[in-house]
């Protein structure tokens, strides 16, 4: 059966009355599923923070955002399906929507959550160092306010749910292109009110991108399955994209204010940062963590030792937020990084000595960081060197000066950025105050699992928890896997479905926090190496020679002493299956190893606040020049270079793509893509004609350079890379636009409207000249025109065809 | 005249050089009779509303959007997919090979829309500048690649193509 | 996002599509290109009960080249125009116009009838036909008429095609070679729906300038010729007349000051290519 949602076209509402009597009498139509099952069947999804919000699988008594499911229609098919969806007649008491930060935490306004009695549900305060007396001592004080838009990094494969219900085993079976976290796995089976083992969670192989995005399917999984549950069929459902647009899920909107406290040559002494994350019309989970993703490294790139942090967590009636590629990410270094601009601005000083004034030093890791974050390694100082000389710094400051010259408006702009990777799960926990965590009991940690198996016929299999949506992990580890047992790489599968009973997971299973370099492809070389040793130890005993003589080198397995004593691997392999008895003693079953691998850096929050949120950290330092055009306002990236140092790189193309990738994403959120509101709650981005995904004539190519310092915490060396120019990119094109048209007030999406009413002058008045031809004489004369003009015209166009022909 | 509303229409064409009767329900899109009715399913949905480009198939040799078709306009037309390009050249044609060797797809799902908007353009124009090259490719949206990676395979493409001729 | 329930016919002649169009013409819709009908269908923002597709009618396929202009059938698609030998001379404003249409793929079946029919406030090819003052041609059941530009599209989305007619052609009248044309247009993406567009007729004794995405339709407006300073005061004084309309993408302000800046450019570019 095939599932279709009536959802709500409206932000604030309450269900009065659901009419479904009509949608029924539809030939095809099988039930219909409203908030009545809900209740009965399932429970609220659990929230991140300690407040009386319940969020159901579908709105029930209320609505609080445009789109926001309130019944599911069950069809033969999903063209029947959408027909009933209209006749489902649903009738709602409008209530006044919150649209914004700014409105939805006075004190007289509309409350989305009655039993909370505000739209803050969570308010945190944190001091690291000494803030006040930081601030008594400086020179000079900077402060700017900033907003990060909500945007989407929207996949063009949409999300699609498959759920069984099993009335035998009161059980759910799906499938569905989630990506993890699968600490969203004991979310959904709590909801649906089941064991976890009652709930058995497939995701195929090959998806169609997701950039944090499909984490939100969650949502759905327990809907549709509810509905399965209705009808006692499998039902299938498959979002389209106007549901996907309007409801899917969002980034956080931030809004910030960050004040600094410097000396006279810009070192940064102190930073009082205060933000308010607007999550949306409910906390779904994992939020609030788009606001302490970030936590371990507030400070950024930089060696500032005095931090107070105000984080405010705010509904809006807007859809819910979620995982988005750069998660937290692009709203913390926007105002940071705004911030360095302007206080270069401030002393007149260059932007980039700014930032090389208050780098961390180059032998400073592993470094803490004052809110507890772990800095495994870098050389900042050695990335920003590169960047100058083989980006031509240089030559893009001679360019300005001409372009300015000659009157046109050319910005450079900069940004160092501290790019974390492989999340400690128990960041999210920092939302709370330590006695309400020792209470819940620590959280820590992430497990990575892979397993690494050779059958009988010598090929490998390899089983990874990475849930991959496009990132080519299958690709790497098999080069990698075939590195290491020195045979082609042909010769190895790598499985990345993931099934909840078949495989080894653990909550921190999925595609997400830029895990896959250091976390997963590390736990598969460690599990590989594992059985590497396991099989030269069988192959010594079985060829009678040592083990440390035993070579593996293209399919074959030879003694180092005598290259005739060989065996080829297939054969080796085959024996460890259907000998056991030449296998040493003691030695569990011969060929198969799953491995788990955690990081010992990854500890709970502590009685201080500190979190070293991520297990790795990379570092990116970007630069960039654009130009306004005058004529439009419109800004054209003339030149981005990006510098990377993301350990060691496992796949460097792999990696220049997901460079390339995240960066004409951060374009498209620096000057097209935003989920707009209007005031009165209605959704304005609706369709692909109103949410602007940039095409292959808005992206330029990047310049990417590397740097390599290996993290000393990860198996390979390796880090995250795949989400760095989405923090980086868009605070860098913003600077260089501030830089253009020297001005402080910088929001995204700078589209070209928005930019004019930054730089135009006053408009001209009308002179009322009527210079114009009027109607009656430009008839005649048009109509004068082309008699006189056509015979002749036709003669030449004859003669030009003949010449042709 | 219109006997019952949306009563199911008898239509034969060519479906990646194979000729096909099919009944259809008038609404039905071609992409969706393409992936459910046909059971091919290299053509992918990712807006219905002709502006992401991943649906896009051959209709009497041009690259148009199967999700602003009706399955019944195509009553004597002939109709080619992406399966199709795999199989003609037996394996990857110059195109295929090109995509692969810049890395010019992540996630692979806009993929083979692009493959055949360019199968259609590089084939039927020679030279074309890289502009020209953009702007068919900017007929689709590709979130993973960035594009830069997509414009080289194609520009790379159209040159093999030319010399070919 | 599917189609509403729909019946669909297919006539061979356009008598036939005259005739079942006759039979319920509230509830039909000429089905051509598609590329805007069909959107509309998966977004069922409309519930037509029968489609007349117009696409097997082989009449209605042509490009003719008469002495007078361009006649184009119903059924030629936008890229079908644009490939036409010789375009650039037989219709220099087509031929720099089309491409600003939508993008490649959606040219190879959207037509430029369907463009002229949907009457959409931004579109460049009705501009086009109100800028050259075509002509369409209407057929009905009983009868066959002309409709001038100037009359033919009377607001956004409106036009003076009755439900009971269809659209058998469109006639682009041609211009003298010597006059100057040039063609240019805003958005934020190439290929989208344009904020303004601005074509111009720079003619011997005088400058006709067409505008969208001011008003609900297409603006004609005829300037004698006028020094570059005049030029700039008749733009702002168009501009004040067409006062745009803002919305959440745009103010009208900064439509207006599109208008300024880029009528300019465009009139610039038709007076350096005319052979006066």
């Amino acid at each position: 059966m095939h599932a279709s949602f009536v959802r709500s076209p409206y932000s604030h509402a309450k269900i009065l009355k659901i009419n479904i009597s009509e949608a029924l009498k539809l030939d095809g139509v099988e039930a219909v599923l409203t908030g009545e099952d809900v209740i009965k069947w399932s429970e609220p999804f659990v929230v991140g923070v300690k407040q009386p919000m319940e969020h159901w699988c579908l709105g029930v008594k209320k609505v609080r955002y445009v789109g926001e499911p309130v019944a599911i229609v069950i069809a033969r098919d999903r063209y029947i399906a959408e027909d009933a969806t209209e006749l489902v007649n649903v009738e709602y008491d409008l209530l006044p929507p919150v649209m914004n930060i700014e409105s939805s935490i006075k004190s007289n306004a509309p409350i989305l959550h009655e039993k909370v009695k505000s739209n803050i549900v969570s308010e945190r305060n944190f001091n690291y160092g000494n803030v006040e007396k930081a601030f008594s001592l400086a020179n000079n004080i900077v402060e700017i306010d900033v907003e990060y838009p909500r945007n989407s990094c929207t996949p063009i494969e949409c999300f699609n749910v498959i759920s069984e219900y099993s009335d035998e085993n009161k059980s759910y079976n799906v499938l569905s292109n989630f990506q993890g976290p699968m600490a969203l796995h004991p979310v959904m089976a709590m909801a649906l009110k089941i064991p976890g083992n009652k709930l058995r969670l497939r995701a195929p192989q090959n998806s169609g991108g997701s950039f944090g995005v499909k984490q939100a399917v969650f949502y759905y999984i327990v809907s549709i399955s509810l509905a399965s549950k209705k009808v006692g069929r499998p039902v299938k459902w498959v979002e389209d994209r106007l549901e996907h647009l309007i409801a899917a899920t969002s980034a956080t909107g931030r809004k910030s204010k960050i004040s600094a406290a410097i000396t006279k040559d810009g070192l940064l002494l102190g930073l009082k940062i205060i933000q308010y994350d607007d999550c949306g019309a409910y906390l779904r989970a994992p939020e609030p963590a788009s606001l302490y993703r970030m936590h371990g490294n507030l400070s950024g790139a930089y060696s500032v030792k005095n931090i107070s942090l105000k984080n405010y967590v705010v509904l809006t009636n807007k859809t819910p937020s979620g995982l988005n590629r750069g998660f937290g990410g692009p709203q913390l270094y926007f105002g940071l990084e705004r911030l360095m601009h302007k206080i270069s601005k401030v002393l007149n000083k260059p932007h980039l000595q700014i930032i090389k004034t208050n780098l961390l030093p180059q032998n400073s890791f592993p470094y803490k960081t004052p809110s507890g974050g772990i800095l495994d390694s870098g050389n900042y100082q050695k990335a920003i060197q590169k960047a100058e000389k083989d980006g031509g710094l240089e030559e893009l400051e001679k360019r300005r000066r001409g372009k300015r010259k000659v009157g046109k408006l050319y910005g450079i702009g900069f940004a160092a950025v501290v790019e974390p990777s492989i999340s400690n799960m128990g960041y999210i926990s920092t939302v709370l105050s330590h006695e309400e965590r020792l209470k819940a009991g620590p959280k820590n940690g992430a497990y990575a699992c892979a397993t690494v198996s050779i059958d009988p016929l010598g090929s490998i299999s390899v089983t990874i928890d990475s849930l991959p949506q496009g990132q080519g992990h299958q690709t790497v580890v098999q080069q990698l896997v075939a590195s290491v047992f020195s045979i082609d790489p042909k010769n190895i599968t790598v499985s990345s479905d993931l099934d909840t009973h078949k495989d080894g997971w653990s909550i921190a299973a999925g595609n997400y926090s830029s895990r896959f370099g250091g976390a997963v492809a590390g736990t598969v070389y460690l599990a590989a190496q594992k059985l590497f040793l396991k099989l030269k130890t069988i192959a010594a005993k079985n060829m009678n020679i040592n083990v440390e003589d035993v070579i593996f080198q293209n399919d074959l397995v030879f003694s180092k002493n005598n290259p005739d004593n060989k065996i080829t691997f297939s054969r080796l392999a085959g024996s460890s299956h259907w000998s056991p008895d030449t296998i040493p003693d003691a030695m569990a079953p011969p060929l198969r190893e799953t491995l788990y691998w955690t990081m010992p850096q990854h500890k709970a929050p502590n009685e201080k606040d500190e979190i070293n949120s991520s297990g790795s950290y990379g570092f990116i330092f970007d630069y960039c020049g654009v130009e306004i055009d005058q004529n439009t306002g419109k800004v054209i990236i003339d030149k981005y270079v990006t510098t990377h140092d993301a350990g060691t790189l496992l796949h460097p193309e792999i990696v220049n793509g997901q460079i390339q990738g995240a960066f004409a994403q951060a374009v498209g959120a620096s000057l097209y893509e935003e989920f707009k509101y209007a005031d009165n709650g209605e959704f304005l981005s609706g369709t692909f004609a109103d949410y602007l995904v940039p095409t292959a004539n808005e992206i330029p190519e990047a310049c990417i350079l590397h740097i390599s310092t290996p993290s000393p915490f990860t198996p390979l060396g390796s880090k995250g890379v795949g989400e760095g120019n989405s923090m980086s990119t868009p605070v860098c094109i913003a600077n260089a636009i501030s830089d253009a048209i020297e001005q402080d007030k910088i929001t995204l999406p700078m589209t070209p409207p928005k930019l004019w009413g930054l730089i135009s002058k006053k408009e001209d008045l009308p002179k009322n000249l009527n210079l114009e031809i009027t109607d009656e004489k430009k008839k005649i004369s048009v109509e004068l025109y082309q008699n006189y003009t056509n015979k002749k015209f036709w003669k030449y166009i004859k003669n030009k065809l003949r010449n042709i022909v | 005249m219109s006997k019952i509303l949306g009563s199911k229409k008898s239509i034969s064409f060519t479906f990646n050089g194979t000729k096909v009767e099919k009944e259809v329900e008038p609404r039905i899109l071609l992409s969706d009779f393409i992936r459910d009715s046909l059971g091919k399913t290299g053509t992918h949905v990712g807006c219905e509303h002709g502006i992401c480009g991943a649906c896009t198939i051959h209709l009497n040799g041009r690259a148009v959007r199967s999700c602003l078709t009706l399955a019944v306009q195509v009553d004597n037309c002939e109709i080619h997919t992406i399966e199709f390009i795999s199989g003609k050249y037996n394996g990857l044609n110059i195109i295929q090979k090109n995509f692969k060797k810049y890395f010019a797809l992540q996630c692979g799902f806009c993929t083979p829309g692009i493959i055949m908007s360019l199968c259609d353009y590089l084939y039927r124009n020679n030279n074309p500048s890289e502009q020209e090259i953009k702007d068919v490719i900017s007929g689709h949206l590709c979130r993973c690649t960035g594009y830069s990676s997509i414009i080289k395979a194609a520009v790379e493409s159209a040159k093999e193509i030319n010399n070919a001729e | 996002m599917k189609p509403p329930y729909l019946s669909y016919v297919s006539p061979k002649t356009l008598d036939e599509a005259a005739f079942l169009l006759d039979q319920d013409c509230e509830n039909s819709k000429i089905l051509a290109g598609g590329q805007s009908l069909v959107t509309m269908l998966n977004m069922r923002l409309i519930h037509p009960k029968i489609l007349v597709d117009i696409k097997n009618i082989k009449a209605l396929n042509s490009i003719n080249a008469t002495d007078e202009g361009l006649l184009i059938g119903a059924s030629v698609t936008q890229q079908e125009l644009l490939e036409y030998k010789e375009l650039s001379i037989v219709s220099p404003l087509l031929y720099k116009a089309l491409p600003w249409v939508g993008h490649y793929q959606t040219r190879t079946k959207g037509t430029i009838c369907g463009s002229i029919a949907h009457a959409d406030p931004s579109s460049e090819i009705p501009l086009c036909f109100a800028l050259l003052n075509g002509k369409i041609k209407l057929k009905s059941l009983k009868s066959t008429r002309e409709v001038r530009a100037d009359e033919f599209q009377t607001g956004m989305l409106s036009t003076a095609c009755k439900s009971n007619e269809i659209i058998e052609s469109v006639f682009f009248p041609h211009l003298d070679s010597k006059v100057g044309i040039a063609f240019n247009e805003f958005s934020f993406r190439k290929g989208d729906f344009s904020l303004l567009s601005v074509a111009v007729i720079y003619r011997e004794n005088s400058i006709t300038v067409g505008i969208t995405g001011m008003t609900d339709k297409p603006d004609i407006t005829v300037f004698p010729i006028l020094s570059d300073d005049k030029i700039e005061d008749a733009l702002n004084d168009l501009a004040w007349n067409l006062k745009g309309i803002g919305d959440h993408i745009a103010s009208a302000r900064y439509k207006r000051d599109l208008l300024r800046k880029i009528g300019k450019l465009t009139i610039g570019e038709a007076k350096k290519c005319q052979k006066f």
